[in-house]
């Protein structure tokens, strides 16, 4: 049972990601990808982790795909017509690159499809040692330990990273002050 | 319970250092309201040279790890950490000579740059694969923002445009490929995974992991070393650097070709020592006839031919350089075909040559390009005779990135030519040979810099004296040249580095 559940999840998650990228219409690649998370999160409950999973629905299926749909709605992207982007995207019109890039996406999924079935079948394995949380295993205390004792840096390192994204995003978002570019005042 | 989080944060001070003096900055540049004040740029290179200062002294004696073992305070890691301070307060004084920046946003501008060089601090100061990625990620969103910095020009967006689609891609393939590592072995800890120290929970060794499911383990390698060769811009992953380098403000690029590359060699160097140079995985990887030296040989032989060809045909001096500092990736990586320690040491000393030699060649570009408004070849007519002492520093580093003595040039590539030449009784010698080849091409497009300065003249070519900036250049030449003579240190310095990173043979 926990089996099957497992393999309708990952089949709707790799099934909806393929969609995101294909949908033309981009308000069914929002909805797509929210199903995407939506099928993530069962795999995370499957394996244990149930803060996991509830992080994974609220932050990433509630704050940011509103976001997302904020986005797409501001830029009044869902109104394009499929017929004028197929016009204007030179990408839709050489095949040969979309066929290479097509080729790129298979093989490199494949071998990745291949090392992992053939990985699962070696763990899959009791002699190597790795078993799944046993019962009872509680995963938001663990967690927690983990990240403010162990990784107190990591997390802290993050912090730094966002704070360096921000002032980032306000370096390129600024409205421009009307000073031409340096580079035209001597010319 | 406080001791136990705080005990050992003394090994971080060089850190905390540079993020409490980055904040600074941030502050600072809203409190005064100046433009145009060197002020900020003063702050940045104190706080850097703080920094350097406590690396220094403790670099007799820098051991151990700190942080639950997440940082591992080694010389290596100082090695690269005072490179890097060494690097960016000379970027800083650059922005504050370069007369193309108009200081505005000037706060933020030193900010992402120190905060850049903090995740440098964490990517090299470290054996955990997600410290690194935090560091690594920390670097490249700061130079996103960088390279677009003068967004009012349509190169520097699109700049930022290139380095973030390609910096995004490439990270998540590495990341990718971390998880798969993980997934194999259990752990993050790249001594765990080379067994030569004692995990805590289930973990297992990627020697164990190689000889079960060996195609995992070199897809994951594959890539992990496609998101490092990004970094470094070697080939297949180099097509971002010329526009990026190009469209960026040349400070950003002197950054990025220096700093920001030599970061991404340091990491990769200790990934490779700690984990393919360890006795139990190099043996189980040797068992299946394969040799990581060999991958790396045909990285470096098609990276510096690339570089150089396209560099030959390049219009603007800029975008040539780019070029070379791709080249100059792949003469770093013949260094590591041997795959040991000596290897490792070439590649360093080879780095400090790159650092003089580099940061000078950009620094006369910045002041040139402050001159003239342009960064062609033509633009530089003439400019032997309007600014004499300038052109003579410009042959001398160009002398130094051909690799001629009597520069440190010279001295770089004879030690990593002479590191390829030892491994394995001279299997490589044909790398060495191509690296002279290599040489031999790039003479003629560094020279050509050299004949429009001095021997094709123009009409009118006036330069307005910039004291300071002047001054930094010829001390650099001076630099390149006493290094040469005088290289004792240099080597002692790269071989007392060496110290405490290697675990294997």
């Amino acid at each position: 049972m926990v089996d099957l559940l497992f393999y309708v999840a990952a089949l709707v998650a790799v099934l909806t990601a393929v969609g995101v990228v294909l949908a033309r219409n981009p308000v069914v690649s929002v909805v797509s990808l929210l199903s995407c998370f939506g099928s993530l999160a069962v795999i995370y409950l499957l394996a244990g982790f149930q803060f996991l999973a509830a992080i994974q629905i609220l932050v990433y299926g509630g704050a940011i795909m509103v976001l997302f749909l904020f986005v797409v709605m501001l830029l009044n992207l869902g109104g394009l017509n499929p017929e004028d982007e197929d016009r204007d995207d030179p990408l839709f019109h050489d095949r040969r690159r979309s066929a290479g890039g097509l080729a790129v996406a298979v093989a490199l999924g494949s071998a990745s499809l291949i090392g992992i079935l053939r990985g699962a079948r070696h763990l899959a394995e009791p002699t190597n040692g790795l078993v799944p949380p046993e019962e009872g295993f509680d995963a938001l205390p663990a967690l927690a330990e983990a990240m403010f004792t162990r990784y107190s840096l990591p997390f802290e390192a993050a912090s730094v990273l966002l704070l360096a994204t921000t002032v980032g995003v306000m370096v390129l978002a600024k409205r421009q002050r009307s000073i031409p570019p340096a580079g035209e005042e001597r010319s | 319970m406080q001791d136990i989080h705080l005990t050992g944060f003394g090994l971080l001070s060089p850190e905390l250092v540079l993020g409490a003096v980055s904040l600074l900055v941030l502050i600072m540049d809203l409190v005064w309201k100046e433009r145009g004040s060197s002020r900020l740029g003063w702050i940045s290179i104190a706080g850097l040279a703080l920094s350097s200062f406590l690396l220094i002294l403790a670099f007799d004696d820098s051991v151990g790890d700190t942080a639950f073992g997440i940082v591992v305070v080694d010389k290596f890691g100082n090695f690269f950490k005072l490179f890097t301070c060494g690097a960016l307060a000379v970027v800083v004084a650059f922005v504050m000579g370069d007369q193309r920046e108009r200081k505005d946003r000037i706060g933020e501008y030193y900010f992402l740059l120190l905060g850049a060089a903090m995740g440098i601090f964490f990517m090299v100061g470290t054996n955990n694969l997600l410290l690194l990625v935090l560091g690594l990620e920390l670097l490249s969103l700061a130079s996103y923002a960088l390279a677009g910095f003068h967004k009012g020009e349509k190169r520097s967006a699109e700049a930022a445009m290139k380095y973030i689609v390609f910096g995004g891609f490439s990270a998540g393939v590495m990341v990718y490929g971390i998880s798969l590592l993980y997934g194999l072995t259990g752990t993050l800890d790249l001594q765990v995974m080379a067994g030569t120290a004692e995990g805590a929970g289930l973990t297992r060794s990627l020697a164990d992991a190689v000889t079960t499911s060996p195609s995992t383990v070199a897809l994951a390698m594959v890539m992990i070393l496609g998101g490092f060769a990004f970094k470094i811009s070697v080939a297949p992953f180099h097509f971002w650097a010329p526009d990026v380098y190009e469209g960026s403000p040349t400070p950003v690029t002197t950054f990025l070709a220096v700093a920001s590359k030599a970061a991404g060699f340091g990491a990769l160097l200790r990934f490779l020592a700690v984990l393919f140079m360890s006795p139990d995985v190099a043996a189980a990887v040797g068992a299946y006839g394969l040799q990581v030296g060999s991958l790396i040989a045909i990285l470096a032989a098609v990276t510096m031919t690339l570089g150089n060809l396209a560099a030959v045909r390049q219009e603007s001096v800029k975008r040539m350089l780019a070029y070379s500092s791709i080249a100059h990736a792949g003469y770093v990586l013949v260094a590591l075909v041997a795959m040991n320690g000596d290897g490792l040491e070439a590649a360093m000393l080879y780095l400090v040559a790159y650092y003089l030699m580099n940061l000078g060649a950009f620094g006369v570009l910045i002041y040139f390009h402050g001159q003239t408004g342009k960064e062609t070849y033509d633009s530089l007519n003439g400019l032997g005779r309007a600014a004499p002492l300038i052109s003579v520093s410009a042959v001398v580093f160009l002398i130094s990135l051909t690799g001629l003595p009597p520069t440190v040039g010279f001295f770089g590539k004879l030690a990593v030519a002479r590191a390829a030449l030892a491994a394995q009784e001279g299997a490589y010698a044909w790398l060495v040979l191509l690296m002279l080849l290599n040489s031999v091409i790039s003479l003629y497009y560094y020279m050509r810099v050299a004949k429009h300065l001095f021997l094709k003249d123009c009409e009118g070519q006036t330069v307005r004296p910039q004291p300071a900036m002047a001054t930094l250049l010829v001390i650099f030449a001076a630099l390149n040249v006493i290094f040469l003579l005088y290289a004792e240190p240099l080597v002692n310095w790269t071989s007392a580095s060496m110290d405490l990173l290697l675990i294997g043979p």
